[in-house]
């Protein structure tokens, strides 16, 4: 018993706990603590023991039904409008093009309305030619880029190959619904060339991991109803990578210039075979 | 007996009344379709879809949302259609009293100007219904004037409103409003290229709005009157 | 009519029928009061209007569709008194939500030519009473063969919105006029605020702008001066507040009614002051 808590420290539940919930929480630990006094008791043959002591697991048991009691209050939560996922803004686009693909995303890290910087990085290269976005809660993105890196750093060495973007799309499914009931709020857009075949590739999927292998193009972020409108009409199949280029852009620029909180710049990735192009675009700054 | 001992305590069990349930209740249903309208230097074309929808079922296939005042001026409704319809009736009813009293049509400003004070009207309880008015102001200029719920009018050139106003607007900015175009000197716009436009717009916003789709009724307002038209879209 | 008389027929037997006719022209004018008496408003069908739209607003219609029943907002506006008048600066974006509605609103009202509105909060609000104040005003005129002056102006609009405290209204306005007195600056809200004052800003970007115009503010500024601090102020706060943005007006009260003085695009002030930026910075640093 390394660690353990006193029982005269009444828990605090974390504030952002529904209230219902902190209750449930209170309630079970003060049976437990009642529990333990009571068999403390019956051996020692005493009254009351002076302290009780609850062992962490009972705290982690007590924690996890809480945790996936409350994860439906969680989901109901998301699909506000003014969810988590808008709180930082962001828009993501990745499209196929002729042995090629591009990943586009807004600059934008705000909080709320308050624009913090205008050059956050949103894509990440995780491999020459493999691309991740995961536009939504920007402390999501970064912790869930981290753990991914770690992971494929793990089946790199353990390959010793190159990683296939298909096989890419499932460890980051797989992590995801690893939170199934306290999920990450983001929602990976990836693009990248098979290490192989150089076949193009994109996919997006939702904060818990549901696969969505598109033809044409994928669309994440904030203003999803304007990008899918914009992509919808621009794209055309088999673009040549500077067609790709001006389609891209135009389709990013002029759905987030509709969107208060995605914008402030861009930056378009033009993934070839032999090489990558990365390209910042003027946009409108409010 | 079974009862005493599945309850294992020996008591029976309490036999609950369900209490008062409390059902909530919308004034508002939202009946999907959109509308889309843009203006040129001698004439005006407003569409809207022909679906009328309630959640995931579709009441027809065929329900007209334009709605024309007069020769000049159309106005296209979407949003909650019991609104639509008494908001229309409304305004028909005073246009009507307009041209009574003074002898002449209302012109499109003026109609403009009345349904957003029509709308203001029902500030605290509001009309569910996104307007487009569309129309030839008084030198026979094409003119939009695009609305929120509340009255709040804008006049524009172009717009998209409805379930697929998010979809579409960007589009009309970047094609009709030449935004984010760098180097390009904007063409006029003419009928024909307005017309293909709002086919493709419509195309495009019914792939991903479910609210949107089965056809696009077209009218296009010129001072030689209006002139129907329509277009085929997907049906599922 | 004759015959259903004769008959004995009336309005209770046919569930009054034959008494629509005369009805309907008493109908249309209850449904559209406001046109008769712009201060006839309809009454809603519930208790607390401002809490229940919004419950309402938020909720979903009977098949669980969400509803979108988003008014326009804004906004930032700023105005202050100086040695050669008022000057009054404001941004165009309209937002409903995060959709971005318009991009060219006009939120300086001419009410007549020496007296200016400036709007900020719900959009519709703030156009119709202005609309209702500037008929007011030139009824005053009428009447009294002299411009309204701005303290009663401002007390006239403030007087109204304040009949509806509590409902709802979003207002934030500030007056700016000449008049007999000289130059007036008048703040009015929808809690029923009103105040006369040198420097306001209003809206959710005004922390932003009050940052560069206070530090750019003294009474003795020329009108170039002016103009540009109210134009660079109300590109700051575009540029850092997702909902101000769009074109950037500026106006001036002068002892002669309002001068319109510009109409800027915040994007090309922002690259424009990017460039004067990047020309000051090797002058500072060698």
């Amino acid at each position: 018993m390394a660690h353990s808590f006193v029982a005269k420290y009444r828990l605090r539940a974390k504030s952002d706990v529904p209230e219902i919930f902190q209750r449930r929480n209170r309630d079970e630990l003060s049976a437990c603590i009642r529990h333990r006094a009571d068999t403390a008791a019956q051996l020692t043959g005493s009254g009351w023991p002076a302290r009780v002591r609850i062992t962490n697991q009972e705290i982690a048991d007590s924690c996890s039904r809480l945790r996936f009691e409350s994860s439906s209050a969680i989901l109901d939560r998301m699909y506000d409008p003014q969810s988590i996922l808008a709180y930082n803004g962001g828009a993501v686009i990745a499209m196929k093009g002729k042995n090629c693909v591009a990943i586009a995303a807004d600059r934008r890290f705000g909080i709320q309305a308050q624009t913090i910087m205008c050059d956050f990085q949103k894509i990440f290269e995780m491999e020459p030619h493999l691309f991740i976005s995961l536009p939504g809660l920007a402390t999501d993105t970064q912790t869930v880029m981290e753990r991914l890196r770690f992971r494929l750093n793990l089946y790199e060495l353990k390959e010793n190959r190159k990683i296939h973007p298909k096989t890419f799309t499932a460890m980051v499914s797989n992590l995801l619904y690893e939170k199934r009931f306290g999920p990450y709020f983001v929602e990976p857009i990836i693009a990248g060339l098979d290490p192989v075949t150089f076949e193009p590739f994109i996919c997006n999927m939702d904060l818990i991991g549901s696969r969505n292998m598109a033809e044409d193009f994928v669309v994440g972020g904030t203003c999803t109803e304007q990008l899918y409108g914009m992509c919808e009409s621009l794209y055309e199949p088999d673009l040549e990578p500077n067609e790709l280029f001006e389609t891209i852009s135009q389709a990013l620029v002029n759905a987030f210039d509709r969107d208060a909180i995605s914008g402030w710049g861009a930056v378009v990735y033009i993934i070839e075979k032999d090489k990558v192009t990365k390209r910042t675009i003027k946009t409108r700054m409010d | 007996m079974a009862l005493l001992t599945e309850n294992g305590k020996g008591c029976l069990p309490d036999y609950e009344v369900q209490g008062a349930k409390k059902v909530s209740f919308s004034p508002y249903s939202d009946n999907g379709g959109s509308v889309v309208a843009l203006a040129g230097d001698d004439f005006c074309v407003i569409a809207a879809d022909t679906r009328l929808s309630t959640g995931f079922s579709i009441y027809t296939r065929e329900q007209d949302k334009l709605f024309p005042l007069s020769n000049t001026t159309i106005l296209g409704c979407s949003g909650c259609w019991c609104d639509t319809l008494t908001l229309t009736r409304l305004l028909s009813a005073r246009m009507q009293m307009y041209k009574h009293e003074h002898q002449k049509e209302m012109t499109t400003p003026a109609a403009a100007q009345m349904l957003s004070i029509m709308l203001y009207h029902k500030r605290f309880f509001p009309y569910y219904v996104s307007n487009i008015l569309a129309g030839l102001d008084e030198n026979g200029k094409g003119c939009i004037y695009s609305y929120d719920p509340i009255g709040h009018c804008e006049k524009t050139t172009y717009r998209a409103g409805g379930s697929a106003g998010a979809l579409l607007q960007p589009l009309l900015d970047n094609q009709i409003g030449y935004k984010n175009q760098e180097g390009v000197t904007p063409a006029v716009l003419t009928q024909e290229k307005a017309v293909a436009i709002l086919k493709d717009v419509f195309t495009s916003a019914a792939e991903r709005d479910i609210y949107t789709g089965d056809g696009i009724s077209i009218k296009i307002i010129t001072k030689d009157g209006i002139k129907d038209s329509s277009f085929a879209l997907r049906k599922d | 009519m004759a015959l259903a008389e004769v008959c004995g027929i009336n309005s209770f037997a046919d569930f009054g029928y034959s008494r629509e006719k005369d009805k309907i022209a008493g109908e249309i004018e209850a449904y559209t009061k406001n046109f008769s008496n712009n201060l006839h408003l309809a009454v809603p069908p519930f208790i607390n209007p401002a809490e229940t739209l919004g419950c309402i607003a938020a909720g979903t219609d009977e098949t669980g569709k969400h509803l979108k029943i988003k008014f326009d907002h804004g906004t930032t506006t700023l105005g202050f008194r100086y040695q050669g008048g008022i000057v009054l600066a404001v941004d165009s974006r309209a937002t409903g939500g995060q959709f971005i509605g318009s991009s060219t609103m006009k939120k300086i009202v001419e009410i007549n030519d020496y007296l200016l509105g400036t709007l900020a909060g719900g959009a519709a609000d703030c156009v119709y009473w202005d609309r209702v104040l500037a008929r007011q005003c030139r009824m005053y005129e009428l009447r009294n063969r002299e411009r309204i002056s701005i303290a009663a102006a401002s007390k006239l609009l403030s007087n109204m919105i304040y009949n509806f405290k509590g409902m709802g209204l979003s207002i934030g306005m500030m007056l700016a006029g000449w008049d007999k007195r000289g130059p007036g600056l008048y703040y009015v809200d929808s809690e029923g605020t009103r105040t006369p004052g040198k420097v306001f800003s209003v809206g959710s970007g005004s922390v932003f702008a009050f940052g560069v115009l206070d530090s750019g503010y003294r009474w003795d500024l020329t009108d170039e001066q002016a103009y540009e601090l109210g134009r660079r102020s109300i590109y700051h706060a575009t540029h850092r507040d997702a909902y101000s943005g769009g074109i950037i007006r500026v106006y001036h009260m002068k002892s002669t009614g309002w001068v319109h003085i510009s109409d800027q695009d915040s994007k090309d002030l922002h690259y424009a002051y990017q460039a004067e930026k990047a020309l000051e910075q090797p002058s500072t640093s060698s």
